[in-house]
């Protein structure tokens, strides 16, 4: 046996302050539901991609030489990456989609469009001078030729002028795509925004008043949610003229019905609670019970509820602009430049990949978050 | 003068299946300063009595006559801003599980706060002085410090001083205490207890205490109402309802206590049978069917009150001058 200390068989000193302190280290609500989220990959990284989404949207736009509106013909449909040629010292690439030779620097800056020489219409053929050599492109074949043998390219070289290319109207993709981004994300928060603050409320007042009033109300929920949603905002869009504006209007006035039922439904289960009974026998009203005691205890729900509503608005303003209901011309939106896109889907295919891409990027991200969010809140579900 | 007066209290709970009447005509009566036992089995309708005089009860009840005369205010008739003024800051109550008796999303200091500053005219430092020493009066340690603890950090007996901190933090006149110590273990009961007691002598308020133990009667209260099937079956001062149980199911009530104290091993009496349906309840005396002594008039008529001694009266047809005379006779 190993030797014991005498003083350790003196008695206790008592601390009746401590006697009934619960000593573990207890973490609060909020602490428990942030651990369990950040162990959450999939969550993390969608929380992390909508971080870097919002900082692009916002500061983005800033740090780009080009503006969302400017137009130049000139440098219209140029892709994000091309297929370099080199002749007589200058560098230039094809593009077949309008059949323009583009002058290209050695960091892969587009410089200027290359003028022909000589064009020949009927045997669609153009003719252009680099010092003393010809080349020859047919514009029915797509080829190019050096005096009279196949030019073969020297590399693939990236975009550096307009990392995305340019659209149609020789408009900076990237620069429409991030001011698309904050149009998006405007309408999706604010039209979010929208809902929890009718829902919460509408749904708040449903559940805690029950009864008749819980009877109208929730028959008024149903005959919004029997009109198919997305008609619904089509008609709206159609009275209210498109815009900014009104899309949010659209959305946010329709969409509340879900976070309605929902908080109805939390807020039915939890009126019965001791503590909902302990704050009306100390004489606290209606209001204040509703906004302190039972909306605080809702707030997993909602909050869950709220970021698999951000893309579902994205989803619905992308489909208005989309179908030509959305915002105008020239503003953006990543529903717009989709659809800017499908116009040109036959010549230039990849025009569609980076808005369709930004959506479903997007969508995801929300999702996985809102699932971990979900997880993370339920208390039951800790390991 | 009595601080509050039951007369005739009747509430029923319409529910689907039919009018459920939970409290059928019970009347008493709570003088300032003493402390009033209701006692009875489950289903007695002694928590939807004190519910129903607060007016705090679920959507499908109602209360449907009777009158609750508070300081000589009838708080059924009361307006919901004043009665809404009264609660919390003259009649406080207590719940019986302070486990889900307090908001988890807020801190405990947050909640007593809360409700001082509902009811008294005082910035947010005076209600937090004044939240501390209540929590100093409930004897929760470190007063200052456990103020921003939330109800999940406290154990069940913590949280019910709590819970008595917030009910007394407007000084009321009448304290109702709906079976407070039910979800507590025994030693932390005793704790309770003696701490309501010992608060109710030193702050000179009322109290109405609920519960479905014979032996915190004894122990705190100075008069009890014995309920059964939403009637007051018995009532009067503690010691002479105990020395004179004068109703079958007073009698029952004290045989099925365990009494250690006289070291005999008896068997403990249980009362046979299950409490009457309260959707349709006998016509005659709701104890009847289980009563062993029930007599063939007990079963067609409600016996009316008969007094028994000062202040004790019982509802049962064994005190009707016949059935003395009966027994007199061999």
């Amino acid at each position: 046996m190993s030797d014991i200390a005498p003083e350790m068989w003196e008695p206790v000193a008592r601390d009746a302050a401590q006697a009934e302190y619960i000593a573990a280290p207890s973490l609060t609500y909020w602490q428990d539901v942030r651990q369990r989220l950040w162990k959450n990959r999939p969550a993390m990284i969608g929380l992390g991609f909508i971080i870097v989404l919002v900082l692009a949207a916002i500061f983005g736009p800033l740090f780009s030489p080009h503006n969302y509106y400017d137009q130049n013909l000139k440098f219209a449909n140029i892709p994000p990456l091309f297929q370099t040629y080199e002749v007589d010292g200058t560098r230039f690439f094809f593009n077949s989609g309008n059949f323009n030779l583009y002058e290209v620097t050695p960091e892969g800056h587009v410089e200027g469009l290359l003028r022909s020489t000589k064009k020949d219409l009927i045997k669609k053929q153009q003719q252009f001078k680099f010092g003393d050599k010809l080349v020859m492109m047919d514009t029915a074949k797509q080829t190019l030729t050096l005096d009279g043998a196949p030019l073969e390219p020297t590399g693939w070289q990236w975009n550096r002028s307009n990392l995305f290319g340019t659209d149609q109207l020789g408009r900076d993709v990237l620069a429409r795509q991030l001011y698309g981004a904050r149009i998006s994300l405007t309408v999706a928060f604010v039209a979010t925004l929208v809902n929890f603050f009718i829902g919460v409320f509408y749904g708040g007042i449903s559940g805690y008043l029950g009864g008749r009033v819980d009877m109208v109300m929730m028959r008024i929920v149903e005959i919004i949610s029997t009109i198919p949603l997305t008609l619904y905002v089509i008609l709206m869009m159609v009275v209210l003229n498109s815009g900014f504006f009104s899309v949010v209007l659209a959305i946010g006035t329709v969409y509340w019905v879900d976070m309605a039922r929902i908080v109805r439904g939390q807020i039915l289960t939890l009126k019965e609670q001791d503590y909902v009974a302990a704050a009306r026998a100390m004489g606290a009203s209606t209001g204040r019970i509703l906004t302190r005691h039972l909306l605080p205890n809702t707030i997993g729900p909602i909050l869950v509820t709220l970021t698999m509503l951000i893309p579902s608005a994205i989803f619905i303003e992308s489909f208005m602009s989309f179908i030509g209901l959305g915002v105008t011309p020239p503003q953006a939106s990543w529903g717009t430049l989709t659809s800017e896109a499908v116009e040109t889907l036959r010549a230039y295919p990849y025009q569609l990949f980076f808005p369709a891409a930004a959506i479903s990027l997007t969508m995801f991200a929300f999702n996985f978050l809102g699932d971990g969010l979900r997880d993370a809140l339920d208390p039951r579900l800790r390991k | 003068m009595s601080l509050l007066s039951v007369k005739d209290l009747r509430t029923s709970f319409f529910t689907s299946r039919g009018e459920v009447q939970a409290v059928r005509g019970v009347s008493f009566e709570v003088r300032p300063g003493e402390i009033l036992g209701i006692v009875g089995e489950s289903g007695s309708g002694k928590s939807i009595t004190c519910m129903s005089v607060l007016r705090l009860l679920k959507s499908s009840g109602r209360v449907i006559g009777g009158e609750a005369l508070f300081e000589g205010r009838d708080l059924l008739q009361l307006d919901d801003d004043d009665l809404r003024e009264l609660r919390g800051n003259d009649i406080a109550m207590i719940f019986q599980d302070p486990m889900t008796s307090l908001n988890p999303t807020l801190s405990v200091g947050e909640q007593v706060m809360e409700t001082i500053l509902r009811h008294r005219k005082v910035s947010r430092a005076e209600a937090r002085q004044r939240a501390i020493e209540l929590f100093e009066l409930v004897r929760i340690p470190n007063a200052a410090e456990r103020l921003k603890a939330y109800p999940h950090q406290f154990s069940g007996g913590m949280r019910q001083r709590v819970m008595i901190a917030m009910a007394l933090s407007c000084d009321p006149k009448l304290l109702i205490a709906d079976e407070p110590t039910t979800a507590l273990d025994v030693t932390i009961q005793r704790q309770i207890l003696a701490l309501l007691k010992e608060l109710q002598s030193r702050l000179g308020m009322a109290v109405i205490l609920i519960t479905h133990d014979l032996g915190v009667i004894a122990e705190v209260t100075d008069r009890v109402l014995v309920m059964y099937g939403g009637m007051a079956m018995e009532e009067g001062p503690v010691r002479d309802v105990f020395k004179r149980p004068s109703h079958p199911y007073t009698r029952g009530l004290l045989a099925s206590i365990p009494n250690l104290r006289d070291g005999t091993h008896h068997r403990l009496k249980p009362i046979p049978g299950s409490p009457p349906d309260m959707l349709r309840p006998p016509p005659g005396c709701p104890f009847a069917p289980r009563c062993p002594q029930a007599m063939r008039q007990c079963v067609a008529v409600m016996p009316p009150v008969f007094p028994i001694g000062e202040g004790h009266d019982a509802r049962c047809w064994l005190h009707h001058p016949a059935v003395a005379a009966l027994e007199a006779t061999p």
